[in-house]
């Protein structure tokens, strides 16, 4: 396990204080955040490539702070991958193993070949690392840090420099690599579709803090902070307070009440999000039928992107605008177009609670 | 005109200032006295005393240039602003001025104390040796802080995370990717020993055959208006820098790598 307790790192004008994480072993975790939120700079604290100012950095209990880089035991893949320019791609990847004298040419030469072929690189191995494509500079990187076979990957950013269609089986091959080997990763990515790919659990990085851990199952049934609700995608907020029932809180954006049967509600007012592709249509024929969680509004305006289109909803008589998305084939089968007075619900169970 | 036109006239006319000085020389050229250089046991000695003493100079420059120049790339230390202003001292002060400061540091007790029982290096082949040595150690250290400083630090940090210590990483990883730049530094530096005139015959003379180098045989034979002599000792000077800046420029060719 991974431990950081009360982690105060300056940086020039950056500065992350009093940060506390733990990352169990085995797991997969990912610290998501925006870019200069300071998660390259956890990982680099991690890997021993900067002294904290204060706190204390645990390896499987035991206190590294003191421990240098090259003895911590835990491997790390830079976001440009920092293959060496002036050695080819066999010699890269060997590169931690020649500097374990104990270890034989050929037993090198072994570990290189198994490594190169599980990640696919066995054809690139006489290649020089310049002029490789950036999933293969990625892939052998990956082969460099795991052929050492130590127990903790520190990941920065793997997916941000590979096309956006690498970028899911590159997630895929990291989730199979981190179950083959058993590791305990730590991943920043700012790409929320890569975090809950790969992820077990997600701590959420801003402005110097990580603001909330969180198992990947239970996430959204957690109390959310407003800007992490945002990061996962939540982009309709509403104030919900009691209404006269029993676990019925009435929406004044959205006029109308909303019920709430699991969620243990303590506060008289609270704040709830909702992700735009969990916002559905009534169909016509339905919306005589009896709905928890309903309202009307109408359609103002809609985006297409790609299979998906977005479409911008105004609640009548209110200046309250929210955003719903459905498949385009989904869309034109509703009918749905700008003007239209659209019947929409919302389900318990996709509905977060924020503050 | 255009900006574009205007800048590349510009760099052209240095070309054709250099140029136009270089072939001048040739108005006095005569391959006898060109063939009476390459046998005259004078001017031998002194391509030889240059050559000799460049390279020991180089080599001396080299052994504190390299660390150094690592450490003011990598580090922050308390005196380092002061350690960058010290590496312009033999650019900012004239070689003469700086060979007539060695000439009164040998002139101190401690000076003096280092002619008795080290080496004297007045008058002497020593002498060019350490006027050299103190003419390029401040360049020398320049341009390879300026190699180190072009290497991305994160190739070290990866190599500490690979198992390499900060001295394997240094010499595994930043050596061997500084490797060419260190080369050309090394070579611009032997360069500028080799031309070094104004410390070198302050501290060390121009006696024929022990302490005159090209640059101070050129001296000489100019002052005796040896005009053809000179222009031939000028050309075998050239002749050698040139030869070894164009080898630089071949080695640099590829030096970028990513």
């Amino acid at each position: 396990m991974i431990e950081l307790r009360n982690i105060t790192i300056h940086a020039g004008q950056f500065l992350l204080e009093n940060v506390c994480l733990k990352a169990e072993a085995n797991k997969f975790h990912v610290l998501l955040g925006p870019s200069g939120s300071g998660k390259t700079l956890l990982l680099e604290t991690i890997a021993g490539l900067i002294a904290p100012s204060s706190g204390q950095i645990y390896l499987s209990e035991k206190l590294i702070n003191k421990i240098p880089s090259e003895n911590r035991n835990i491997s790390y893949l830079p976001q440009d991958n920092a293959l060496f320019p002036n050695k080819n791609v066999f010699k890269n990847i060997a590169f931690g193993l020649k500097l374990k004298k104990q270890l034989a040419k050929a037993t090198i030469e072994e570990k290189v070949h198994d490594m190169a072929s599980k990640l696919n690189v066995s054809h690139l191995l006489s290649r020089s690392v310049v002029h490789l494509s950036g999933g293969e500079q990625q892939r052998v990187a990956l082969a460099r840090a795991l052929v050492l076979n130590k127990p903790v990957l520190l990941l920065d950013e793997p997916t941000s420099s590979l096309h956006e269609s690498m970028q899911e089986d590159f997630c895929l091959l990291l989730k199979r690599l981190q179950k083959e080997y058993k590791l305990t990763v730590l991943m920043t990515t700012h790409h929320k579709d890569s975090a809950f790919l790969v992820a077990d659990s997600l701590h959420f990085v801003d402005k110097g803090a990580i603001r909330l851990s969180a198992d990947i199952q239970t996430i959204y049934h957690s109390l959310l902070p407003k800007n992490i609700a945002h990061l996962l995608g939540v982009s309709n907020f509403f104030t919900l307070s009691p209404a006269n029932q029993n676990n019925r809180f009435y929406c004044e954006e959205l006029k109308t009440t909303f019920a709430f049967t699991q969620k243990n509600i303590e506060t008289t007012t609270f704040s709830i999000g909702v992700k735009p592709e969990n916002i559905r249509v009534i169909k016509e024929e339905d919306i005589h039928n009896e709905y928890p969680n309903r309202f009307v509004a109408e359609v103002e305006e809609m985006l297409y992107k790609e299979n998906d289109t977005l479409v911008l909803l105004k609640v009548p008589a209110t200046s309250f605008r929210l955003k719903m998305q459905l498949t385009t084939y989904n869309q034109k089968k509703l009918n749905i177009t700008v003007g239209k007075l659209l019947h929409c619900k919302i389900k318990e169970e996709y509905i977060s609670l924020v503050h | 005109m255009s900006l574009k036109k205007v800048v590349i006239s510009s760099a052209i006319s240095i070309l054709l200032v250099y140029a136009m000085l270089i072939a001048s020389t040739f108005y006095f050229f005569d391959t006898k006295e060109l063939h009476k250089a390459f046998t005259d046991q004078r001017v031998l000695h002194a391509i030889w005393i240059s050559v000799a003493a460049a390279c020991i100079a180089t080599v001396m420059a080299l052994l504190l240039a390299i660390p150094s120049a690592y450490a003011l790339s990598r580090y922050s230390f308390k005196l380092k602003p002061a350690v960058d202003v010290f590496l312009e001292l033999p650019m900012i002060v004239s070689p003469a001025a700086l060979g007539a400061i060695l000439l009164i540091f040998f002139s101190t007790p401690l000076g003096l104390l280092i002619r008795d029982n080290v080496l004297d290096v007045v008058y002497t082949f020593a002498g060019i040796v350490i006027a050299q040595f103190i003419t390029v150690l401040g360049i020398c250290t320049r341009l390879m802080k300026a190699v180190f400083d072009e290497i991305p630090v994160r190739y070290e940090n990866i190599a500490r995370t690979l198992g390499a210590s900060p001295r394997h990483a240094f010499f595994k990883i930043s050596l061997p990717l500084a490797k060419k730049g260190l080369l050309s530094s090394v070579i611009l530096t032997w360069a500028k020993a080799v031309g070094e005139f104004g410390a070198t015959i302050t501290v060390a003379g121009s006696m024929a055959m022990k302490t005159e180098t090209l640059p101070t045989a050129i001296f000489m034979k100019l002052s005796m208006a040896d005009i053809k002599g000179t222009v031939m000792i000028i050309l075998i000077l050239f002749g050698i820098s040139m030869s070894l800046l164009i080898f630089t420029r071949y080695l640099l060719r590829n030096k970028q790598y990513d």
